[in-house]
């Protein structure tokens, strides 16, 4: 076990297409560093140079002291859990698990204890003589996990490995993993295109987009404090609904003008961002989490300057909450997360939704009033999209 | 399925079967009990077992046996490795692969008659080897009846590794790279990769070409008849010793020809029949 260090990475591909651009991270000993990003921004690309899969254009990589770029695959100490498992179908459960061991010269009776003990931790002690052909997709996954773990190796590395289970295994795989991996303490890299499965699982979470690393911190700050307009609107489910908007001086205070749309904003909004001064009157982005804004009906002593006028277009009631999407005059902003795009809905429209209380009655076709919790909104550039937070 | 609609589904090629195969080997086995000749195909006499008793005592039939013998032990097994080897080298070939491949299946494509005839003219005095031998060793290579049987043998190999060739290649290309990079984390170095990822992924492949090619191999004939017209008895495999006795001109011994046929069948079940029931039985493990 040890810390890894990814020092300025960068991959161009044969063909000139450059999948990472100088991502650099640290992982420190025992931790849990999960990068998400959507399909094809580079996380594989940055995950198998790391294996030595993939040789590293530029930059340096780190495990522990050593520097490891021109180090083969099998003399990294990195082991790899594959998207698709990738085990060795002619061999048993208990061979598969053993076989970086077996590789490695160690005696019959040692291995199959190690891999006992490995089988344990996974509940694989039943599975262990049968072939990957008659086992689930879960335990399949477990054993993938098992190969990795005998080796006790200094870094562990996982593409993916939840995407081919169905969603209720998913759920309970991710716990699973996260949990394994506490247990053994080992320094785990681990890649994924759901944010759900990053902010539930990682110690930190490293944020990419096209290659380029956005933002690296642990899930809660990852969520509260976004650094820019990608990452407020990749992380969190729904997505922040994100206006272009305008600061404009109200009276003594101040207040936020988006479309046809005006909110008043808490003289604590400005107070702990001084850095929105010099926005006044300039356009910039506004930013709302669904949460943060209720039905008018359910919640009634809501100031009325805070509130938007909407119309009701769909609504999903999940039980404990109600999501509901109504049209905003407003200019959406493009975060330029590929899988938000289509939820633009219809031309010209710009939606946003709600997670509102399940005591709401709204029925779309509504009009009705929203209550904005403004001292929550968030705010960016509109050029560089970075957040405004001092 | 009910047994009467698989007996529906079954008899067209039960019936093409029979038709094809039982009728031909009856008639096969009833023509090896009789003194018939070419020249005279109307007189017919029942001998019962004399053919095959004659044939056991001939020592023509054991030296076309043990060539034969020595033939498919050398060229089935050289070609696998041969054919895995090269596959393996196709497989890392990225550029100009088309080539590569057409270069590889030149012989096999080449007509039989016509690759023993070139392989011949490449051994002649005055050939290619031929002259490269004198080369290093100082005498012309000659083909004698000493060794006719190692060019007939390396001639099998040439020309049938092709086929090992693009079947396995066609193999490799179904095994995901995921695996083989599962291997590299794992651990393993070039012969390890190979024996416990690429080899069990190709075993059915493996398993189809050595049932091919053990029988393709213990019908040589092309170029056994080739180089049996210049050296003599000495090249006769047991197909060209069956030929020969019985659509010789002079002799046409029809009766014993069928009798050296059958034996020939009875030979290629006992080879084969171990291999059949263990992959049978894998099948039957693997379900
Ligand atoms: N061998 C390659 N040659 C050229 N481009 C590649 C290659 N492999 C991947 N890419 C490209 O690099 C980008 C990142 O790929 P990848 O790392 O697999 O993304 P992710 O894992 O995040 O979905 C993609 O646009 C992909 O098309
Ligand atoms: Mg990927």
């Amino acid at each position: 076990m040890a810390e890894v260090r990814l020092d300025g990475l960068t991959k161009v591909y044969p063909n000139g297409f450059q999948a990472v651009t100088e991502l650099s991270l640290e992982l420190t000993d025992g931790e849990f560093l999960v990068l998400v990003g959507p399909s094809g921004c580079g996380k594989s690309t940055a995950l198998r140079m790391i294996a030595g899969l993939e040789e590293i254009t530029e930059g340096d990589l780190y495990v522990g002291d050593r520097r490891v770029n021109d180090v083969a695959p099998k003399d990294r100490d990195i082991a790899m859990v594959f998207q698709n498992y990738a085990l060795y179908p002619q061999m048993t459960v208990e061979e598969n698990i053993g076989f970086p061991l077996r590789l490695r010269k160690i005696k019959k009776a040692e291995r199959k204890q190690v891999v006992a003990a490995a089988a344990e931790v996974l509940e694989l002690t039943e599975q262990l003589d049968k072939k990957p052909a008659n086992l689930s997709g879960g335990q399949r996954q477990r054993v993938a996990m098992g190969r990795a773990i005998v080796r006790e190796p200094a870094l562990f590395l996982m593409d993916e490995p939840l995407s081919n289970l169905d969603a209720k295994l998913r759920v309970q795989m991710r716990a699973d993993i996260a949990g394994i991996q506490r247990n053994l303490g080992v320094t785990t890299f681990y890649v994924t295109h759901d944010q759900v499965e990053a902010m539930t699982m990682g110690d930190r979470v490293a944020v990419i987009k096209d290659g380029v690393l956005q933002q690296v911190a642990a899930p809660e700050d990852l969520y509260d404090t976004p650094d820019n307009v990608f990452v407020a609107a990749f992380i969190g489910s729904p997505s922040m609904n994100l206006y272009e908007a305008e600061i404009v001086a109200r009276g003594s205070g101040f207040a936020v003008e988006m479309g046809a749309n005006t909110l008043a904003l808490d003289d604590s909004v400005i107070a702990d961002r001084p850095g929105l001064r010099d926005y006044v009157d300039t356009a910039l982005v506004v930013g709302i989490r669904p949460e943060d804004l209720e039905d008018g009906a359910v919640s009634r002593d809501h100031p009325a300057d805070r509130q938007l006028d909407a119309t009701i277009d769909i609504r999903e009631a999940l039980g404990a909450e109600t999501l509901m999407h109504f049209a905003l005059e407003a200019t959406m902003v493009d975060s330029g997360d590929p899988d938000a795009l289509d939820e633009l809905g219809e031309e010209g429209a710009s939606r946003c939704t709600g997670r509102f209380s399940a005591a709401t009655r709204a029925r779309p076709g509504d009009r009705i009033k929203v209550n904005v919790a403004t001292e929550n909104l968030h705010f960016f550039d509109r050029s560089t999209h970075l957040a405004v937070r001092t | 399925m009910t047994r009467r609609t698989f007996g529906w589904f079954a008899w067209p090629s039960v019936a093409v079967m029979s038709v094809l195969m039982v009728f031909p080997l009856v008639t096969t086995v009833f023509l090896s009990m009789t003194r018939i000749f070419l020249r005279d195909l109307s007189s017919r006499e029942w001998i019962g077992f004399d053919n095959y008793t004659e044939i056991l005592q001939d020592p023509d039939f054991w030296s076309a046996f043990r060539l034969t013998m020595l033939f498919v032990a050398i060229v089935v097994p050289a070609h696998v490795v041969l054919g895995f080897g090269l596959a393996n080298l196709l497989d890392r070939v990225t550029r100009a692969r088309g080539f590569y491949l057409a270069a590889l299946l030149l012989p096999f494509i080449v007509t039989p008659v016509v690759s023993t005839l070139l392989v011949r003219d490449l051994f002649d005095r005055g050939g290619l080897l031929s002259w490269l031998w004198e080369v290093v060793t100082g005498d012309p290579f000659v083909i004698h009846a000493g060794n006719v049987k190692w060019v007939i043998i390396l001639h099998g190999i040439w020309s049938i590794t092709p086929f090992a060739v693009i079947t396995f290649f066609a193999g490799m290309q179904t095994l995901p790279e995921e695996r083989i990079e599962a291997a590299d984390m794992d651990g393993a170095g070039f012969w390890a990769k190979q024996r416990f990822v690429v080899i069990p992924h190709l075993r059915s492949l493996i398993i189809f070409v050595l049932l091919i090619t053990i029988m393709d191999a213990y019908r040589v004939f092309d170029s056994s008849f080739v180089f049996g017209q210049s050296v003599g008895k000495s090249a006769h495999a047991l197909s060209v010793y069956s030929f020969n006795t019985a659509l010789n001109a002079q002799i046409g011994r029809i009766g014993k020809g069928n009798a050296i046929s059958v034996l020939m069948v009875i030979g290629i079940f006992v080879v084969l029949i171990p291999f059949l029931r263990k992959s049978y039985q894998e099948q039957i493990a693997d379900r």
